[in-house]
């Protein structure tokens, strides 16, 4: 059994994890009380209870919403959790549990690495995984490796140029989304209520009641998201193509937009075998990720000592 | 198993076979705190003698229970609950919404 720990801004996620990726036992704690209390402290007492309870614990795999040195131990910028920035995270966790296998990398990373890993769909050559939230994330496997880039901290697509000088995530997170949808019924709604729409939840229903206004503003996520991966296609040149976080659920009304960006920029070539899909394992997916981290090292070290 | 008992117009609720609050049962106790819990029977003891471990369901069923018992004008109170497990409740900051009594009696005397 795996500790996998997802740590967010809002709350942090901590189950057992089995190596089929089913969530045993499942603790969610506040963040903020959580870092008032000693981060470090609250996260080892409660790793103890979860391993009395489950001695047969082989490691700890956890996901920070931040960059990470490129050993993958020290916290280099968490904006959420400020007080991690420069912390050995590894160390602190290592000297508190010496026996126990340690794995720490960024929080889009092991959200792909959940889907890859246990999502329903195959991947066989190479994955692009885009997290479609507050903030855009990505993560892509290739030969079955989480890649990284050089110094770990690549395969940021919603860092990448977008429009009006802006960055991607910029454009199309969920906040300066819903201000551009508000922006968009005000040009062309008579409806007041649709002016302050802040939801995109609200947002997928109206397109799923035939709104061609709501249509046409996931078009323009679809646009926006589909330039950035046809610029991440042609550099780390994958086939499968899967969207996760809040706004994938409209993936019925982003793809089309994206498929014809692939349409207008990429040859056969890299079209003939591509595939868009939606995540399958939604919230799980970072805690299970997390997790698979230890299960790929322990398979690993089984390899080497037979 | 849950089992319950009432003492001086105070209901005790205890698990027996039971390890743990967690998922696999976390369902099953709320419903069947909720049916437990009235207007009738508002004054109550979780008695957590047996439990080592509750996950985040099981606090769900407990918070539930404490809900209804308050909402029917009465109280949810915890007794005989291990070091580990208080320290849970402690982690997730909900020790300041529970009363914790190392005995029944002590409990019981407190309503």
């Amino acid at each position: 059994m795996v500790i996998g720990i997802d740590i967010g801004g809002t709350e942090i996620k901590i189950g057992v994890v089995t190596s089929s990726g089913e969530i045993m036992d499942f603790l969610k704690l506040n963040t903020v009380t959580t870092t008032d209390k000693g981060f470090f402290k609250v996260l080892i007492d409660t790793i103890n209870l979860i391993e009395e309870k489950h001695p047969n614990i082989i490691g700890v795999g956890i996901g920070i919403p931040g960059t990470l040195s490129r050993d993958r131990k020290t916290a280099i910028d968490v904006p959420a959790i400020k007080e991690l920035n420069g912390v050995n995270i590894y160390e602190k966790i290592k000297h508190a549990f010496p026996r126990l296998l340690i794995h720490i990398e960024n929080d889009a990373n092991t959200a792909g690495l959940g889907e890859f890993n246990f999502g329903s769909h195959e991947h066989e050559n190479g994955f692009l995984f885009v997290t479609l939230g507050t903030g855009i994330g990505s993560c892509a496997v290739i030969s079955e490796n989480l890649f990284t880039g050089a110094n770990g901290n690549g395969m940021e697509i919603g860092h990448l140029p977008s429009l009006q000088n802006k960055k991607l995530e910029q454009n199309i997170g969920r906040i300066p989304f819903m201000k551009y949808a508000r922006s968009k019924y005000k040009q062309q709604s008579k409806d007041e209520i649709l002016w302050k729409i802040d939801s995109p939840k609200k947002l997928y229903e109206r397109a799923e009641n035939g709104d061609k206004i709501a249509i046409s503003i996931f078009d323009y996520m679809g646009i926006l998201l589909g330039e950035a991966i046809v610029s991440t296609i042609r550099i780390i040149d994958v086939e499968s193509i899967v969207l996760g976080g809040g706004l994938s659920g409209a993936i019925k009304y982003i793809a089309p937009s994206i498929l014809k960006s692939f349409d207008k920029y990429l040859p056969e070539y890299y079209i003939s075998n591509l595939t868009i899909r939606k995540a399958t394992k939604g919230n799980d997916a970072g805690l299970i990720g997390a997790a698979s981290m230890i299960y790929k090292t322990q398979n690993k070290i089984e390899q080497l000592i037979k | 198993m849950i089992h319950s008992k009432k003492v001086n117009n105070v209901t005790i609720i205890s698990f027996n076979g039971m390890e743990s609050l967690d998922a696999q049962n976390a369902f099953r106790i709320k419903g069947e705190l909720k049916g437990l819990i009235n207007e009738k029977v508002s004054k109550v003891i979780l008695d957590l003698e047996n439990i080592n471990f509750i996950d985040s369901s099981g606090f769900g069923a407990i918070i539930s229970a404490l809900k209804t018992a308050k909402r029917a004008g009465g109280n949810l109170k915890i007794c005989n609950a291990s070091e580990n497990t208080i320290e849970l409740f402690r982690l997730m900051s909900l020790d300041s919404v529970f009363e914790f009594f190392d005995s029944e009696e002590k409990c019981q005397s407190s309503y």
